[in-house]
């Protein structure tokens, strides 16, 4: 996958901790690729990826502009492309923030520094880029940081670290926008850490579309202190492979998150969403709704586990999961779990798996759609339940064309629905 | 409100009640497991040789298995060499009727309250009751035999039927299945074979009462029921054992096969010794129970009241193979003290319209773990496959824990799969409601308890349902109102 050669090749981060990055290559090194004979991995094959040899590590930016991709991203932004910052296309605005190649590691707690899992190792080791965003300040604007990849990227291998801090009391908000304009055979690890402080709020929406032949794996991590409160949202259109681990922590009293998801799923992609919480304080809250439409020969995986410690009474915790299977070649593996060691908490959890729902389809018939209008507004439906949890209102409208052009609806009674504001829920 | 209630607390502090040790003579094989164990199980059976070439398969099979930890479940390394597996009741002949049977046995089963005699005559339930490893009192036969129907011993099925036997015989859980049932192939001793032949309806309930006695003998059971087509079967497992200081390990196995438009309907109410309040003792209860619904229109229904057991781990499974199939699932999971229980169940949906449910409640006091571990797995061809799953939990006190753990796996878009659960606890206002309205805590949570077990009771046959009303009562309180 990843020779001796490449490791050597690959630059070194100015200030990057020498030693930490052998020791990670070498742990490594020694560390089987996980099969699937690993309960983590058992629906998610990496012998592909091991079989495809990289020979790139991040390449020199190209002449890109961000008109290359069909969203706005205005300013407060900061660009990556092929896993390197892009100074020409960034445009950095009231984020205290430092790139890691200026000051690699400067407050990244000792016990996050050591990687754990074998893709975490793997971007210790070959770290391309990455970001500290130390937010002391209110925002009412959101900040993008977005990753690019061209056709230079082929068999090429990027890793990324962000690690975002919002400090005591702040509102802020991040857009992550991950961008394969070309079908490249590549491999992207990507890991993100957030803290927050007392009393912060964060609301973190990830766009994800990787090329059809791109490898993306990535791992976010999130320590909540007391009383704050994180949005996650993670929209996913689909990739090779696409994993997205994402863990929660509620480390303080009252902390709270809410992980939405999305993946849309089709041709032959790949998406396997794992997700954790930890409760571990008291009267902490968690909200979790990932949904899946599954396509031609795709398949998603779902795997939420919840965790109430039994030093975290009065915590309630709500996990669904939803998924659209649309054809019998297509694969939905749902594994919503509850861990619990504390009489005093409120926990629900539901899964389901099927197909459009055939009553809510013949209503629709009955009042004189077509068989194939009806089924697209329900897709759509399906997935505007999840869409129109996020607050910001423009991206809400970008994100659902978006949905849209990717699930070929080609409906215009759909962005009629939306246009109108019609908040009426017609899933 | 997290102050625990000292009532619920004193009512979670009962003894186990079946706890006696019956002191018979038994010819029991030297601890200690090889091929020669194998062959020596084999010849005290008489078995024939197919019989014994399939175990010594199995026994080499497990030799290079390693025992799975990958379930939610602690404890201490088993020593499988210094088990015996091989325990039987010292008889020099098989006995014909009752009378034959040692009276200290007729004394166990009466301590436990199932006199043979009043079963017979009274319930009109046939009970082939199965002390340690070897059947000693088959009844009704008789009245089974004029409709053909077949139910004996595991070891008299293997020498008066060796075809069905050897027909059947691991065709639902083969002997490579996993490391307990491999075991199970290579050194089971005894247990019930049922055949019912086509188009006939078992009159009865047919039972089994297994009971664990002499000291260090794994049991180990294995049960094989087929219903040809158009058959019906009720069929109840009960399990009670003596109490004693040290774990014993059990690990059945129970193959069930329907044909087209079979019903096989299977009850158990286990209740082995789970171990002091410290968690000393007790059986490790590791089982694989799995059914097939070869034929169409054919159903197979589990029902389990799991009271007993240190350690229980269990996952009764359906394959639903046939078209219009149906797999049910029904089950009550009650942990005390430190047991732990890791159950559940597995649908695999392979033909069209087949459609299976799960009920699952798992009830969860004192320092216990109880875990539900369930996969629904449909196939690419399982057009029109419906699973519903429900599974709850109650916890009783602040130190124990309740997981849920399932796995759904669809490859067909018009399958529809769902699944809900819950967790939840005896809230200080239901019991106030209750007391509000005359009724003691005791009444007040045996109430509740049953409320919340409610839809899996009544899936129990009738002789069974009040018998495992009490024992679920016992291992929370002294009477259930």
């Amino acid at each position: 996958m990843i020779s001796q050669s490449l490791f050597a090749a690959c630059a070194v981060l100015p200030g990057w901790d020498k030693h930490l990055r052998l020791d990670a290559w070498q742990n490594w090194q020694t560390m089987p690729l996980p099969t699937i004979r690993d309960e983590a991995w058992k629906y998610t094959n990496l012998a592909r990826l091991e079989k495809t040899i990289f020979i790139k590590p991040a390449t020199t930016p190209s002449s890109l502009t961000l008109n290359d991709i069909p969203l706005t991203i205005p300013e407060d932004r900061f660009c990556f492309i092929n896993g390197s910052f892009n100074p020409a296309l960034s445009a950095p605005l009231n984020a205290e923030s430092y790139l890691l190649s200026q000051r690699a590691w400067p407050s990244i707690p000792k016990k996050q520094q050591t990687p754990v899992s074998y893709f975490e190792r793997l971007n210790a080791a070959m770290l391309s880029d990455g970001l500290y965003l130390d937010i002391k300040k209110n925002s009412n604007n959101p900040i993008y940081l977005v990753l690019l990849q061209d056709k230079t990227a082929e068999f090429s291998t990027h890793h990324l670290r962000h690690r975002i801090k919002v400090h005591a009391g702040i509102k802020s908000e991040i857009v992550i926008v991950d961008w394969g304009l070309a079908d490249t055979t590549s491999l992207t690890t990507y890991v993100i850490d957030i803290e927050l402080s007392e009393g912060a709020e964060l609301n973190c929406i990830h766009l994800k579309k990787a090329g059809t032949q791109g490898y993306h794996i990535r791992q976010t991590h999130a320590h909540l202190a007391k009383n704050s409160h994180l949005n996650h949202f993670n929209f996913d259109f689909g990739a090779k492979l696409s994993r997205n681990e994402i863990s929660a922590w509620l480390q303080g009293e009252h902390a709270a998150c809410q992980l939405n998801g999305l993946a849309l799923a089709r041709a032959q992609d790949h998406i396997d969403n794992q997700t954790k919480i930890g409760h571990l304080a008291p009267k902490t809250n968690s909200l979790e709704q990932y949904r899946g439409i599954i396509d031609d020969k795709a398949c998603h995986i779902f795997h939420g586990h919840v965790l109430i410690d039994a030093h975290a009474p009065d915590s309630i915790a709500n996990q669904q999961n939803k998924n659209i299977l649309l054809t019998s070649t297509g694969q939905a593996y749902a594994e919503p779990q509850l861990e619990i060691y504390n009489q005093n908490v409120q926990c629900i959890h539901g899964a389901t798996v099927g197909d459009i729902d055939a009553e809510a389809l013949f209503y629709l018939r009955s009042r004189g759609l077509s068989d194939e209008i009806a089924r697209q507004l329900l897709i759509f439906g399906f997935a505007r339940s999840i869409l129109e949890t996020i607050h910001d209102k423009s991206l809400q409208s970008e994100l659902a064309l978006w949905i849209k052009t990717h699930l070929a609806l080609d409906s215009e009674l759909i962005l009629d629905l939306y246009r109108e504001d019609d908040h009426e829920d017609i899933n | 409100m997290t102050k625990p209630n000292e009532t619920l607390e004193n009512l979670l502090q009962q003894d186990y009640e079946h706890g006696f040790i019956t002191d018979i003579e038994s010819d029991t094989l030297p601890p200690g497991l090889n091929a020669d164990t194998v062959r020596a199980i084999s010849a005290k059976k008489n078995e024939p040789e197919f019989m014994l070439a399939w175990r010594l398969k199995a026994y080499e099979y497990w030799r290079h298995l390693t025992e799975p930890h990958w379930a939610h479940l602690k404890y201490g390394p088993i020593d499988y060499q210094a088990i015996s597996y091989y325990s039987a009741p010292k008889v020099t002949e098989g006995p014909k009727d009752l009378s034959e049977v040692d009276p200290k046995l007729i004394e166990t089963y009466n301590k436990l309250g199932i006199p043979l005699k009043e079963q017979e005559w009274l319930a009109g339930v046939a009970v082939d009751a199965v002390f340690d490893s070897i059947s000693v009192a088959t009844t009704f036969k008789d009245k089974l035999n004029e409709m053909g129907i077949i139910f004996c011993s595991f070891s008299d099925a293997v020498q008066n039927h060796p075809d069905l036997i050897q027909q059947y015989l691991g065709s639902v859980v083969p002997h490579t299945d996993n490391f307990f049932a491999s075991l199970n192939a290579a050194v089971f001793s005894d247990g019930s074979f049922v055949y019912i032949p086509p188009g006939v309806r078992c009159p009865m309930e047919l039972s089994t009462y297994f009971r664990i006695n002499a000291r260090s003998t794994g049991q180990f059971e294995r049960t094989l029921i087929i219903a040809d087509e158009g058959a019906y079967v009720s069929y109840l497992e009960g399990c009670t054992a003596p109490q004693r200081d040290e774990n014993q390990l059990h690990a059945a196995v129970v193959e069930l096969i329907a044909l087209d438009k079979a019903q096989i309907k299977y009850s158990t109410v286990q209740n082995w010794y789970p171990g002091d309040e410290n968690g000393v003792g007790g059986i490790y209860n590791f089982v694989t129970k799995r059914g097939e619904c070869r034929g169409h229109h054919s159903k197979i229904s589990w029902t389990q009241v799991e009271t007993g057991s240190a350690i229980t781990w269990k996952y009764p499974s359906v394959i639903l193979k046939g078209d219009y199939s149906v797999g049910e699932f029904y089950s009550v999971a009650l942990t005390n003290h430190h047991q732990q229980a890791d159950t559940g169940t597995k649908m695999i949906h392979i033909g069209q319209h087949t459609k299976s449910t799960v009920i699952a409640k798992g009830i969860s006091a004192g320092f216990a773990q109880n875990t539900y571990r369930g996969l629904i797995k449909v196939l690419a061809h399982a057009d029109g496959a419906h699973n519903y799953t429900r599974c709850d939990s109650l916890l009783m006190g602040t130190h124990c824990g309740a997981h849920t753990f399932p796995h759904i796996e669809s490859k067909n878009s018009r399958a529809r799969i769902e699944h809900e659960a819950s967790t939840s606890k005896i809230s200080e206002d239901q019991l106030f409601y209750l007391a509000q309205r005359g009724i003691d805590t005791e009444n007040a949570v045996s109430m509740i308890v049953n409320g919340f077990c409610k839809e899996v009771m009544k899936t129990l046959p009738m002789e069974f349902a009040v018998e495992a009303r009490k024992l679920l009562g016992l291992s929370l309180e002294g009477s259930i109102g």
